[in-house]
This record gives C-alpha cells, sequence and structure tokens, in this order.
C-alpha cells in the first residue's frame, strides 16, 4: 500500500499549476464566474490553448496523438482544472472520443479525433427523452433507412451542451421488431443539420440545457457510430469510460477552503466563525468526508491504470460526491448564517456566491448522469452480488 | 501509488485469516466477553508462537521489525475476527511505549517476555469520566526515601486485574511519567468498570503506591513526546481493526440476504435493503482506504496528524454505523443474544472508546484545519 504520488507526478502536477497559473486570465476568470456552466468565446479558446499543448489528448493512446498518461495522472490534470472550474470538453474528451476509437470507422476517426484533439469540436449527448429517463431503453425517438440514410424523427430533453457543442451523439431506435434494447443504434451528427432544433431550457441552478427536436433529419448512413441495432451496446462502452469521472472530488475541496477561508475571516459574537466549536465540527465532518471520496477517487484511477474496471467504485463516487455537494453547500449555508442566502454580484455575498450556486445545482448532480438510486442498484447488483430485483 | 496488499503482504492476510478462523471463532469471542480474558489465553500463546507479539519490535530487543504495513495487516484480521485479546493495548500501545521510552535495561526485562506472550501490560492513561484530553494529570508521583509515592486514579484501564504490568501515565513536578507496577502492589486499589463494550474495564486507584526508580521508564525523561506518537500510531491501528470489523460485518449481512427468503423471494433483491447495503459498502471501502493511507503515512510529519485522525473518526464511525445496518438487515436475527453480531457491535463500541475515543482526535482535526 502505497498513496503518495510519484514526484514524477507531482512534478506533473506543479508544471500544469504553473501553465494555468500564466495563461488563465483575469477575464477568463471573470467569464468563468458569470457564464452560467455555459463555456463562453475566451474558454472555447482556451479549450483550444490546451489542445494546442497536447493536453486534451491527455489520457488518449499515443496512436490516436495522445500522450498515453495514467488515469493516476489523468485525475491530477482534471483535478487542477477543476480548481479552477476550467472547462475541458469534459465526456467529449473522457467519454465520447475514446469510444470512437473502440468502434468507430477509419473514416469516422479520422473525421473526428483530430478535431477533438485539437479543440475544435465538441459532442453532446443525446439520449433521454420525456418519456425515457433512467428507462433509457423505452426511448422512441427513430432512425429509419431510406436509401444511403438514415431519417431520424423525435425528441431529446435535458440535452446539456446542445447550445455550446457542435455535434450531438444521438441515440435512436432503427428496428422497432427487435427487443427495446436492442433495437437501438448511435448516430454522431452536427447539430447544424436542416431538421434539428435546439430549444433552451433554464434550470433553478442557472445552468441551461436543452431539448432537440429532430424532425426527418436526414444523416448518410456512415453517420452511424458502430453496427445497427448496437447502439446499447456503444453507450455501455462511452459509459465505462465516462464512469470515473461522474464522481471527483477537487470542487468540493474548492468550495471547502474558500468556505474554511470564510469562517475564518467572518466574526460572529465577537469571535471568528472558526472558534465557534459548532462551527468547527461541521467542518470537520465535511472534511473527513471529502478525505473519503479523494481515496476512493484514486483507488478507481489506481484499479483502472492495473486493468481492472472500478463499477461499485465509481457508482459510489458518484453518490458520494453528490451527496456531499448537498451537504457542503448546505452545511455551509447553515455555518455562514444570513449571508449565505447571497448570489453572485450580491453585496456581502461570501465565496462569490458560489455556495449558492453549488447548492442550487445539486439536486442535479443527485439525479443526472445516472440516479443515485441506480447506482446504488449497481454498487449493490455488480459490486455485492445481489439479485435483481 | 499501490492501493493493493504486496504479494508477501497478501500472503500475511492468508495465513493470519486462516489461523484465526481456527483458533478465534466466536464462541470464543463470546466465552471471553463472558467470563474472564484469562479464556483467551491458548489464542494469545498462539499469537506469540506466530510471532504476532514480536510484530512493531526492534531485533535488538527480542521483535522482527516489521514494517507499519504487515502489522497493519495482522490488525485488520484481527479486527475482522473481533479480537477478544488485549493486542492493541499491550503489544501495538505499551509494547511501543516502552520500545520508545524504556531504558536498555528495562527493554531487555520485559520486551522479549512481552513477544513470548508471557508478560502482559494494561495502559493506565485515562482519568477523567468526560474528557479524554485532561488538561493536567492529577495522578502524581512525590519523591519519598530512595524511590516514589503514587497517588490518584485512572480510568477504562483494560483487563487490569489480569494484567502483570499497568503502565501508568503519571506526573512528577513539571514532566510526564511513565511507570510500571504490578497490579497487585500494595497500594493499588481495582475497581471494576460495567461496559457495553469492553468486557473487563477498570478504574484503578493508587493509594500512596511505593515505586522504585526501576519502575520508572528511561531517566529523567520527559515521556509526553513518546505518549504523543503513540496515541498516533496506535489510533491509526485502531483505525485498521474498525476497518477490519467493518468488512465482515458487512459480508455477514450480504451473506445473510442472499440466503433468507420473505414474500417468495430473496431479502437481497429488494431495493431498499441493496442500498442500505450500497452505502454500507461505499462506508467500509472509504474507511479501509482512510485507515491504510493513515497507517502508510505515519511518519510523514504533520499531515500525518491529519490523516490520523481522518481515519480514526471514519473508522471507528463507519464500524458503528455497519453494525446498526447489519442489525436492520438481520432484523430479529441479529438481536438475539445467542447469535453473533452483537459481539461485533460491541467490538465497535469498544474500538471507537478506546484510549479516549475519536472526540480529541476531532478537536485536533478542528485545530489543524
Amino acid at each position: 500500500m502505497d498513496f503518495r504520488f510519484t514526484p514524477e507526478q507531482e512534478r506533473f502536477r506543479e508544471e500544469i499549476r504553473r501553465f494555468l497559473d500564466e495563461h488563465v486570465s483575469a477575464a477568463l476568470r471573470q467569464e468563468i464566474a458569470t457564464s452560467a456552466h455555459t463555456p463562453g468565446p475566451l474558454a472555447k479558446a482556451f479549450l483550444r490553448v490546451l489542445g494546442a499543448q497536447g493536453w486534451l489528448g491527455i489520457g488518449w493512446p499515443k496512436e490516436y496523438g495522445g500522450q498515453g498518461k495514467s488515469m493516476i495522472e489523468q485525475m491530477i490534470f482534471y483535478d487542477e482544472l477543476d480548481l479552477r472550474d476550467i472547462h475541458y470538453g469534459g465526456l467529449t474528451i473522457t467519454s465520447l472520443a475514446m469510444t470512437l476509437m473502440k468502434v468507430a470507422s477509419e473514416a469516422q476517426k479520422q473525421a473526428y479525433l483530430p478535431r477533438i484533439l485539437r479543440g475544435e469540436l465538441e459532442i453532446c449527448l443525446g439520449y433521454t427523452e420525456p418519456g425515457a429517463g433512467s428507462d433509457l431503453a423505452s426511448l422512441i425517438t427513430r432512425a429509419e433507412r431510406e436509401g444511403g440514410e438514415y431519417v431520424i424523427t423525435g425528441q431529446k430533453v435535458f440535452t446539456t451542451g446542445a447550445h455550446y457543442c457542435s455535434h450531438i451523439w444521438l441515440l435512436a431506435r432503427t428496428d422497432p421488431d427487435l427487443p427495446r434494447h436492442k433495437g437501438l443504434s448511435v448516430f454522431i451528427l452536427p447539430l447544424e443539420s436542416p431538421g434539428v432544433t435546439v430549444r433552451p431550457l433554464y434550470t433553478m441552478g442557472a445552468i441551461r440545457t436543452n431539448e432537440v427536436f429532430l424532425d426527418h433529419v436526414r444523416v448518410p448512413a456512415s453517420a452511424m457510430v458502430g453496427a445497427p441495432n448496437s447502439g446499447f451496446y456503444t453507450v455501455a462502452v462511452a459509459l465505462d469510460f465516462e464512469r470515473i469521472f461522474m464522481g471527483k472530488y477537487a470542487r468540493l475541496r474548492r468550495n471547502f477552503d474558500e468556505l474554511l477561508a470564510c469562517c475564518r475571516d467572518l466574526r460572529r459574537d465577537g469571535r471568528a466563525l472558526l472558534e465557534d466549536p459548532v462551527v468547527q465540527e461541521r467542518l470537520v465532518n465535511l472534511h473527513i468526508a471529502i478525505e473519503r471520496l479523494r481515496l476512493l477517487c484514486f483507488r478507481s484511477a489506481w484499479m483502472v491504470d492495473q486493468g481492472k474496471v472500478p463499477t461499485a467504485e465509481a457508482s459510489a463516487q458518484k453518490v458520494l460526491a453528490s451527496e456531499l455537494e448537498q451537504r457542503l453547500t448546505e452545511e455551509g449555508m447553515k455555518i455562514l448564517g444570513s449571508c449565505g442566502q447571497l448570489e453572485y454580484g450580491s453585496p456581502h455575498a461570501p465565496m462569490e456566491g458560489r455556495l449558492v450556486g453549488a447548492w442550487l445545482l445539486a439536486p442535479m448532480m443527485r439525479f443526472g448522469g445516472g440516479t443515485n438510486e441506480i447506482q446504488r442498484d449497481i454498487i449493490a447488483q455488480r459490486g455485492l452480488g445481489l439479485p435483481r430485483a | 501509488m499501490d492501493l493493493e496488499l504486496t504479494q508477501e503482504q497478501s500472503q500475511v492476510q492468508d495465513a493470519a485469516r486462516r489461523f484465526l478462523s481456527r483458533e478465534c471463532p466466536p464462541a470464543l469471542v463470546r466465552r471471553v466477553r463472558e467470563g474472564e480474558p484469562g479464556e483467551a489465553a491458548a489464542l494469545w500463546a498462539g499469537m506469540a508462537a506466530q510471532g504476532w507479539l514480536a510484530l512493531p519490535f526492534e531485533e535488538a530487543s527480542g521483535g522482527l521489525t516489521v514494517d507499519a504495513a504487515t502489522l497493519a495487516v495482522v490488525v485488520e484480521e484481527l479486527g475482522r475476527a473481533c479480537d477478544p485479546t488485549r493486542f492493541i493495548d499491550c503489544v501495538v500501545s505499551c509494547g511501543a511505549l516502552i520500545q520508545d521510552a524504556g531504558s536498555e535495561a528495562q527493554k531487555r526485562c520485559w520486551i522479549p517476555a512481552l513477544a513470548r506472550g508471557e508478560l502482559q501490560v494494561s495502559l493506565a492513561l485515562l482519568e477523567s469520566p468526560a474528557d479524554p484530553d485532561p488538561p493536567r494529570l492529577e495522578t502524581h508521583l512525590e519523591p519519598q526515601g530512595a524511590g516514589f509515592r503514587l497517588n490518584g486514579r485512572k480510568l477504562f484501564v483494560e483487563c487490569a486485574a489480569d494484567a502483570d504490568l499497568l503502565l501508568v501515565v503519571a506526573r512528577e513536578r513539571g514532566g510526564v511519567r511513565l511507570l510500571a507496577l504490578s497490579p497487585a502492589a500494595p497500594g493499588v486499589e481495582l475497581v471494576r468498570l460495567r461496559s457495553l463494550a469492553h468486557p473487563h474495564l477498570y478504574e484503578v486507584r493508587f493509594h500512596g503506591v511505593a515505586v522504585e526508580h526501576e519502575q520508572v521508564l528511561g531517566n529523567d525523561l520527559d515521556a509526553a513526546p513518546h505518549l504523543r506518537t503513540m496515541l498516533q500510531r496506535s489510533a491509526a491501528f485502531l483505525s485498521m481493526a474498525a476497518a477490519g470489523g467493518t468488512q465482515r460485518v458487512l459480508e455477514m449481512a450480504i451473506a445473510h440476504v442472499r440466503e433468507r427468503h420473505q414474500f417468495g423471494r430473496l431479502v437481497g433483491s429488494f431495493q431498499a435493503v441493496q442500498h442500505m447495503l450500497a452505502d454500507a459498502w461505499a462506508d467500509a471501502e472509504t474507511a479501509r482506504l482512510a485507515a491504510w493511507e493513515a497507517v502508510t503515512e505515519l511518519h510523514s510529519g504533520e499531515s500525518a496528524e491529519c490523516k490520523v485522525a481522518v481515519a480514526r473518526c471514519a473508522s471507528s464511525e463507519s464500524f458503528v454505523r455497519t453494525c446498526l445496518t447489519a442489525h436492520q438487515v438481520f432484523g430479529g436475527m441479529g438481536f438475539m443474544w445467542e447469535t453473533d453480531l452483537h459481539l461485533w457491535t460491541r467490538k465497535a463500541k469498544e474500538i471507537e472508546f478506546a484510549q479516549g475515543g475519536a472526540a480529541p482526535w476531532r478537536r485536533r482535526l478542528a485545530k489543524l484545519l
């Protein structure tokens, strides 16, 4: 057992820090603080800067122009970006590109991977539909073959990123006669295709998501990723790549550290909040919980590097991270008292309103990316070997 | 980073698990709990024969000089087995104090005997019923003739009546001293405490007990730093034992719901049950990682203190919480006296309360933040 980073990994972290300190401008920081989780022009430009440095391919195999770094090193890299809320392309980089490498045609690889690597192309997920949330296999968006094309009609919802990504990774029904999870296929298509309409859905958590309407959208048959009717498998591959990134701890650590700083500065009853034993107790509990999550994150990353699949571990990461986000922000608001309610831009807002923002976003973390209930099913059934209900 | 046991450590783990499943069944744990510590004599002798009692000590003193990780593997297995012996108190805590603070003569006298299982030592540290961090030790040594007199009292001393030696923390003038004395010495009074957790706890009162110079550890030495080192180290190993116990209880609960049927289906197929156990698994897994990180980074300065504190709090809470989840899962079948689950539940509270419990570590963590 050894929990330490190697000197090389420590140097790598230093290198990233130096780079980010040097290249993340005050203007970019300002844009991030006000952009409600939508990357603005500066963030998009910075994505290309990361691409030019070769860092978007940090975990990609070398044959695809990546750096082939270990998962531990990738975690170090993404932690540093998360600590600064830097947009890095999310699962386009960590999951969909990796899935393309595994299942896509040579032409698709050529068409997408180099552009993704340069930070020029981002893909959003088109899975969820109004009638198909956790029960994804019940989706009804149809893709019908007509000669050398597919014609796609249907509706997607909670398509986060559809307003700033160029492409959509779409799961649609190609054969209604097969058992429901067997008749699905994945397509990749430009969001600018005729017949695609993206409409905003504004949320309580400030983050904008979208609904996407597909009205007789014609795509060449070559837009299909993987074999016909293998969509559920392709989605599972993508999920396996994504899994480990669903529950990360760096943002929690950052919010905790900022909360701690507030508790040093703010005074109540003639003393700093941090000197109040009740506050101390709450902070200690949060610190312990974040440490537990940190250990689990590196345990999962380490498993990936050993060629193991961290199934229960990754699901537990997602559950712990999302519930801890809710708890940290809730406790933080209680600790800070009246000013805990103040949002970004308000006088007296602690942590530039970040705590309030995260509190409002936290419900989404708990149900998004596979609800925590489904994650617990996965832990129990795939991790502990309990029988399906 | 390398987050699994080495091959050698895995072999130690396998051997320890085999040994304990043979020599330390729940029936023995129960006999010790319902009877006296002497019920575990054969197990203790077996542990000595395995070399476990020599693990933490330098070769020069008759020990085996293994690394902390190997000792941790054994302690984790002892935790799994609901170990009814005084291993952590006697070997990990008192043994380390003798090793660190004792004179050469004292080490020669006590450590080989301890490692052979022939000397049982209990730590007499705590004084206040409520506060594990007394601002000032009341138990004190006063010079008398060629030696000292000891007055005061200690609480929560494990197995005091069956110890060969008590290792007493006392004040002398401004400093802190460690001294070893027999619980049978004139002026020592033992009062049995009744605890839900540890079956053999005592209050020990000292009424002008005569203490010779040779009984005081080291020479003109302030024992406070040794005490701090020992408490940190022992907290890491208590975490390890808790992590082992937690895993075992979770396994028992899982095995139960994979066998028990209600409503014509396995209890383990109900989502409500699955989710309780999924949470318990995450709890157990993260507590174990925290304990391992604490043990492997014991010597890394301030960050070690932080990690030990996290491990101590996380693991003792998780152990208790997992036991309570298991009670819910087992229902009446875990509540009966004759079923074994409550042995671990009591062990969980024993570990939680040991050496003043997790509370001082929470306070330390608050300061370190």
